[in-house]
């Protein structure tokens, strides 16, 4: 059964106040915070000075640092935002940051559904009261590159707490919007869309999985997955969904979009591996882009077993062929 | 100048450009500075680009014969061999660009590729097809195997537009439109000629 959890002659704050206004609310009240909120984005951003600002107005987010970073050279905002998979906006690496500008991301809400207590639609701006703190990631793609990025989010754990699942629920299945008139992408048969994915429910509630709703100081920008995406730092960086607006329980492994157009070279699991190449690459090493220049910008480095998250993570996988389970 | 020249002086700057500019571009990053042109992942870009040039040579000169045809323009004919040298040094450039930018030359990537990965052994034997056909392209060559040797050898070229078919579709991730409308244009060409050539009166067998 799913409940409502408004009907839609009910008035909300958000019908009189747009989102992004909403999203600012603190910021609108402390001017002060605000402007050194940007200050750290501009310091975040590095030197990539005319692009971080024409980003800027979308919104600084506040937020708590976190434990979860890293000291790895961070992936500048400018790169991070136009070399993107995100094929409903096109299958090029520069097509999300050139068309994703059609998108609107508000209002949201995501429904929640199948073997949870409180089933029912959730809208962003629930979801956005959990406590937001910034989290320094590795971002490994399947195609054996990879990034460092800031996001802003909240954990998994805090969503799947709020919806109460049943004790029969062991996995979650996402899925991405499905808006063709906004994302050009979907006239072509890429994939079977709307893009889904899919973790077990111990991976989701593992601390690591966030669900982000900003980088780098800000709201995501919509070629990254606005309003709310998934980011799974353990695993190929397709399993990390963008741009949610549906979340399932159940007790059966959900189907995932990749896995369905070539089952034998994505798996569910999809953990970065070096020792398991892809049928056509080995994923041994990997090509870091964090704005390195010259001859630095052709070596790879080292991929590391579960993107260097081993510590937290290996162990939802004990006695896991892992070759087998891809 | 004549007209023939003209058009072949035409064709090579539109077919040199692409591999020129990459070559700028590449001077300046290699010097430190940037060459936003290239993206946010310049050896990925180089890869893709050259084997997307590389096919498309390959359809412009299977096409260059029917064209002349169609249009009752045999001048046409005169870009012909250029084209196909550009399929080749294209093909050369993408299989470069892949085995030293972005493999470093590492030779075990190589052998693995050659044995377990088939999309991108279908690329390199695609690229081996096509190195005889480029090795005898000069008058000489034919002129050294005979006209009707030489043809025979040039036959060739429909494999490898298969096989540059095959690795263009397998290496793409998903079901994308550019590789299948390349290998349609490919087939098209094939079957052309082959629908295209005289043929002579068979006798069937009676049934």
């Amino acid at each position: 059964m799913l409940l409502k959890h408004r009907t839609p002659l009910t008035l909300t704050d958000n019908d009189v106040t747009p989102h992004r206004v909403y999203l600012n609310r603190r910021n609108l009240m402390l001017g002060g915070i605000a402007t050194t909120a940007l200050a750290a984005c501009g310091e975040a951003s590095g030197d990539d000075g005319p692009s971080a600002t024409q980003a800027a107005p979308k919104g600084a987010l506040e937020y708590a640092k976190s434990a979860y970073t890293t000291s790895e050279t961070q992936t500048p905002f400018e790169q991070a935002t136009t070399y993107n998979n995100y094929y409903e906006f096109g299958t090029s690496k520069t097509d999300p940051a050139a068309r994703a500008g059609q998108l609107v991301p508000e209002p949201w809400s995501i429904k929640v559904s199948g073997l949870v207590g409180k089933p029912g639609v959730y809208d962003l701006e629930t979801l956005m009261k959990q406590q937001l703190e910034e989290r320094i990631y590795r971002l490994r793609c399947v195609e054996a590159w990879s990034m460092v990025i800031p996001w802003i989010g909240f954990p998994m754990s805090a969503l799947i707490d709020m919806v109460e699942p049943l004790g029969s629920a062991k996995y979650v299945g996402f899925k991405t919007l499905y808006r063709p008139e906004q994302m050009p992408g979907l006239r072509y048969p890429i994939l079977d869309w709307p893009y889904e994915e899919g973790l077990r429910l111990d991976e989701a509630r593992n601390p690591l999985t966030l669900m982000a709703v900003g980088m780098y100081g800000q709201l995501l920008p919509n070629q990254n997955g606005a309003p709310i995406r998934l980011v799974v730092p353990w695993k190929y960086g397709f399993k990390s969904i963008k741009s949610i607006v549906e979340i399932a329980f159940s007790d059966e492994q959900p189907a995932t979009s990749w896995n369905k157009s070539a089952p034998q070279e994505y798996g569910f699991y999809s953990n970065v591996n070096p020792a398991v190449s892809h049928p056509r690459w080995s994923q041994a090493t990997e090509r870091r882009l964090d704005g390195r220049g010259g001859l630095a910008m052709l070596t790879r480095q080292e991929t590391l077993p579960f993107n260097g998250y081993a510590d937290e993570v290996a162990s939802l996988y004990d006695g896991m062929d892992l070759a087998k389970f891809y | 100048m004549s007209s023939r020249t003209l058009w072949k002086i035409g064709v090579f700057t539109f077919m040199a450009f692409p591999a020129v500019l990459l070559a700028y571009w590449w001077s300046l990053l290699l010097q430190g500075q940037p060459a936003p042109a290239l993206g946010v992942n310049p050896v990925q870009k180089t890869v893709l680009e050259s084997g997307v040039f590389s096919m498309r040579a390959l359809i412009f000169a299977l096409a260059v014969s029917p064209l002349a045809t169609l249009l009752r323009r045999p001048q046409i004919l005169s870009v012909r061999r250029m084209l196909g040298l550009f399929a080749f040094f294209y093909a050369s450039l993408h299989g470069l660009a892949y085995i030293g930018l972005d493999q470093l030359f590492s030779l075990t990537t190589l052998w693995e590729d050659l044995l377990k990965r088939w999309p991108i052994s279908v690329g390199m034997i695609g690229w081996l097809l096509l190195l005889p056909l480029a090795i005898t392209s000069t008058r000489g060559m034919i002129k050294r195997l005979g006209a009707k040797n030489w043809k025979r050898l040039h036959k060739l070229v429909f494999a490898v537009a298969v096989a540059a078919s095959i690795h263009n579709i397998l290496i793409t991730k998903g079901m994308q439109i550019e590789p299948l409308v390349h290998a349609s244009l490919l087939a098209l060409l094939v079957m052309y000629r082959v629908a295209g050539r005289p043929r002579f009166p068979k006798l069937s067998p009676a049934t």
